[in-house]
């Protein structure tokens, strides 16, 4: 969740096809490109946004992540409060993963999104992987 | 009338049986608060033991789903099915009280408890180290087996009751150590009162046959006064004599009851105690009209005599005694003392007096209830205090019926 990424940047290559294939086709096709990264954009909530994306980048499960935290943080509250406290303030011996997972992918730096972003995010994480509800 | 032999020897005072019996009641609601108490810690401590050995079998169930949820929760969400086990039924809460997944009958649980009862249930909670698929909390719960508390209810019961008997008897010993003396005084003065009534009899007719038998005329004034004098006290131990004969003596016999002219009974009986009215200077006002009653003379006789002799013996000097007959009631007022309304209900016990200035045994008119009560007659005391006392004998219905 620390790692955000910027997504989605404006092609220009139709500059430099302006001449071949004339100014309406080459205008269209810059619409609907910016069409498709605006629509990909607004499918992805903030959890995706913020955490999802950076950890796939990194090959670092959120389940596992979530069982680590739920086995330290148990209810919804202390896992939210718990979890926002290390994002802001990483420490190796705050953290739910083990040794030789921090050794692997080392600590993550300090979050600086907004609080009301990170709880947002936090609570889609929780609604995403809690086992309440989903045991039978 | 007639009186059992055992009645006569072994029965208390009222009074006397009164406190045995408070002393009893008390003793018995102590005794039962004491055996509760005691049944009561032994429910409890056989409810502990119950208890603990719950609690080792339901931690040992509680360790085999503790491994199974470790199981869940490193498999999930591939496996999402939670263990169950016919032994017993089971519940895993987060540490903000919220359940996560629950089997138990009992919803009704107590987190802060470690071992409990719940309806028919017992709950036992095991809060986790490892706070395996976020549950802080696990419940292990099984159906009470009820055998020991119905053993510890029949011992309870058993046990309780031969304690209560045990020492309702050693209650019942005590109490009558305790009023052994206050008995054992009682039936001395019966026997002393026998005896000397027995004594009493021959020299007591000798004075008042003699007294009967000298001619007044033929005395001097001063002689004659003193006659008299030794008339009234010889008539007062006279009617003394005769309530003491009849309670010790005379209370076991038969009673041959006749149909008695009351006014003539009434009459005779104030001819008799006249000298004694006359030494008080007291004024006799008479109301009787003829009256009839079927009892026994001598029982009639002493009720009137009783109601007289007190109405003389309780009244000032210069008073006044009101007599009034009619068919179904006679009255007896005096102008006295009164009685105090702390004593007027105890008049009819025995040994009980108006006041200490008067001579007399107070068993007068405890012999006037025990008539009246044997014929199912009624009587009644109204009286102020300084003002005087009237007795009311109501014997017309019942009286006459016997």
């Amino acid at each position: 969740m620390r790692y955000t990424k910027r997504v989605g940047c404006a092609t220009a290559h139709h500059q430099n096809t302006r001449n071949q294939n004339g100014v309406q086709q080459h205008t269209l096709r810059g619409l609907m490109a910016i069409l498709l990264i605006t629509a990909t954009l607004s499918a992805q909530d903030t959890f995706d946004r913020v955490c999802v994306t950076c950890h796939i980048e990194q090959k670092i499960s959120l389940r596992q992540t979530f069982m680590n935290a739920l086995l330290v943080y148990s209810g919804r509250e202390n896992m939210k409060a718990g979890l926002k406290y290390f994002l802001r303030h990483p420490r190796r011996d705050s953290s739910v993963m083990g040794e030789a997972f921090l050794d692997k992918y080392g600590l993550a730096k300090p979050l600086t999104i907004d609080d009301a972003t990170l709880d947002e995010a936090l609570d889609i994480y929780w609604k995403r992987y809690t086992v309440q509800g989903k045991l039978h | 009338m007639s009186a059992s032999k055992s009645r006569a020897t072994n029965t208390f005072l009222r009074s006397e049986r009164k406190s045995l019996f408070r002393f009893l009641g008390v003793y018995a609601l102590l005794v039962m608060l004491l055996i509760g108490l005691v049944g009561y810690f032994y429910y409890q401590s056989q409810e502990k033991l119950a208890f603990s050995a719950y609690r080792i079998k339901l931690m040992e169930y509680a360790t085999d789903q503790i491994k199974r949820l470790h199981y869940l929760h490193d498999h999930f969400p591939e496996r999402a099915t939670y263990p169950r086990d016919d032994r017993f039924e089971s519940a895993i809460y987060d540490l903000e009280y919220v359940p996560i997944f629950s089997t138990l009958h009992e919803t009704r649980i107590n987190l802060e408890e470690e071992i409990y009862r719940v309806g028919d249930r017992i709950q036992f909670v095991k809060i986790l180290d490892n706070y395996y698929l976020g549950a802080k909390y696990l419940i292990i719960e099984v159906p009470e087996d009820t055998e020991w508390f119905v053993a510890t209810l029949r011992t309870i019961e058993g046990y309780g009751l031969g304690a209560l008997v045990l020492l309702m008897l050693i209650g019942l010993y005590l109490a009558r150590l305790f009023v052994r003396p206050m008995r054992h005084s009682i039936l001395l003065l019966d026997q002393f009162i026998k005896d000397t009534t027995h004594e009493l009899n021959t020299p007591l007719s000798a004075i008042l046959a003699n007294i009967e038998s000298i001619d007044p005329e033929g005395i001097s004034d001063t002689n004659a006064r003193r006659l008299g004098r030794i008339n009234v006290a010889a008539r007062t131990v006279s009617t003394l004599y005769e309530d003491l004969k009849f309670a010790t003596l005379e209370q076991e016999k038969e009673t041959e009851d006749t149909g008695l002219d009351m006014d003539v009974l009434v009459r005779s009986r104030l001819e008799f105690f006249e000298i004694l009215m006359q030494s008080k200077k007291l004024t006799l006002e008479t109301d009787i009209a003829p009256a009839t009653l079927r009892a026994d003379r001598r029982l009639i006789e002493r009720v009137v005599d009783n109601l007289l002799s007190n109405a003389i013996k309780y009244n000032h000097r210069g008073g006044t005694i009101r007599v009034r007959l009619t068919q179904r009631r006679l009255e007896v007022a005096d102008t006295g003392i009164g009685i105090t309304p702390e004593v007027l209900p105890h008049i009819f016990e025995r040994y009980t007096r108006f006041n200490e200035s008067e001579g007399g045994f107070g068993i007068g008119l405890s012999i006037v209830r025990r008539i009246v009560d044997h014929y199912g007659m009624e009587i009644k005391a109204i009286s102020n205090e300084g003002e005087g006392t009237v007795f009311v004998l109501l014997f017309g219905h019942n009286g006459n019926e016997k």
